[in-house]
């Protein structure tokens, strides 16, 4: 028996066709998506946008020539890693933290973890991409911690919506540059996001708590042996 | 030290992706939750299929296509079906592949096209992505997100599954 190319092509249209009636006669409810799905489909949107994506080329065109003229001499080395490695677009709406290079690790996203949590958080959900882990904290309240790993990569983004949300302020995690958001409004969680070049990682953390707890639990995030 | 790129945020102009959302999100979201009966994990998948979508968006020609419509419930699909995988993993009772998927009525029946639509899901999709969708392996494997060598595998599972369901139900091609 020879299942050619061609017969499997015209099966699947059948196939394709058949799948597609069935669905067309269903009467697909109208489900309400949660808060937490809208604001990472509206990141994902916000970064689909032609003149987003035009802007992502422009930035990194825009860093060769200034690495290629040799225009950057500066005299703190660890400033102009910075500065070749991070780039802040600060959007009406947003900040999308973009990075450009090369890594120097290849992280296990798994293993980054806080080993301290206030009393009453146990891990819910865990969900492992490609290049991101997510992991989720629960009291029985049902007041949750979200950690976040993201592995580096050139263009690897993350971005803060900052409806609601105070100007960032610099804080230090274990050493680490970083960032904290304070929430304005009370429906809105407080963020932390910090960076480890190092090995490769961008981390974040989105709660409730306050700002203490929250860099309490992320101080707790163990880098060691994070490497492959 | 952190350049600051000042933009103007336009808020005209849909992208094509923001335009697949807005008219696939909910034909997505019940695709996943027929699979895995779970609202927040359907969620969870709609936006890995969205994310998966975003990274080949310029494979999407038409909005509005049959083949786009089978792209985004074969992709969504695949999602559901991982995380349901992620989960199963957890615990003891064993996983059955055969059962996972979409179901739908059957093409007409003792034909190729029906012992397609009884493959399991993943062999399925990957059919329906080569044969119907039109890509390529290495375009497939991007779609997926697995290896190139992934793909090639699942493909020749997916043929020799297909041809032993044609010769146990006695169709001859």
């Amino acid at each position: 028996m020879n299942l050619t190319d061609d017969i499997l092509r015209d099966a699947s249209r059948d196939v394709r066709n058949a799948m597609l009636d069935s669905l067309s006669n269903v009467d697909i409810p109208t489900h309400m998506f949660s808060p937490r799905f809208e604001r990472k489909m509206r990141r994902l949107i916000h970064r689909q946008k032609p003149w987003y994506r035009l802007l992502q080329r422009v930035a990194a065109v825009f860093l060769v020539l200034l690495l290629g003229s040799g225009f950057l001499l500066v005299t703190n080395a660890n400033a102009s890693s910075a500065f070749f490695k991070w780039v802040q677009n600060v959007y009406k709406n947003s900040i999308v933290y973009q990075f450009f290079g090369s890594l120097e690790g290849e992280p296990r996203l798994e293993d980054y973890r806080p080993t301290w949590l206030p009393n009453g958080y146990n891990e819910k959900k865990t969900i492992t991409m490609d290049d991101q882990v997510v992991i989720e904290y629960c009291n029985v309240k049902g007041e949750a911690i979200y950690f976040k790993s993201m592995k580096l990569d050139t263009f690897a983004q993350e971005e803060i919506i900052l409806d609601g949300m105070a100007a960032p302020v610099d804080i230090a995690v274990n050493g680490l540059p970083g960032k904290y958001y304070q929430a304005k409004d009370v429906a809105q969680s407080n963020v932390i996001l910090w960076f480890d070049e190092k090995h490769g990682a961008i981390l974040s953390m989105h709660s409730y708590l306050e700002k203490s707890i929250i860099l309490r639990i992320a101080e707790s995030v163990s880098l060691d042996d994070v490497t492959n | 030290m952190l350049i600051y790129l000042q933009v103007i945020d336009d808020p005209t102009g849909k992208s094509k992706f923001e335009e697949l959302y807005i008219q696939h999100k909910q034909l997505m979201f019940y695709i996943a939750n027929k699979i895995l009966n779970n609202e927040y994990d359907a969620e969870d998948a709609v936006h890995q299929a969205f994310l998966s979508i975003a990274k080949n968006i310029e494979k999407i020609l038409e909005l509005e296509d049959a083949k786009t419509k089978s792209y985004l419930v074969t992709t969504t699909e695949h999602c559901a079906i991982d995380i349901y995988r992620i989960k199963k993993r957890k615990s003891t009772v064993p996983l059955n592949e055969d059962i996972l998927g979409l179901t739908f009525e059957p093409p007409s029946t003792g034909t190729v096209a029906e012992a397609i639509a009884k493959l399991p899901a993943r062999y399925r999709n990957v059919i329906m992505l080569k044969y119907d969708c039109g890509y390529t392996n290495q375009e497939i494997a991007e779609i997926l997100d697995i290896s190139y060598e992934g793909v090639h595998s699942l493909v020749q599972r997916a043929k020799r599954r297909l041809k032993v369901l044609l010769e146990e139900e006695g169709i001859s091609i």
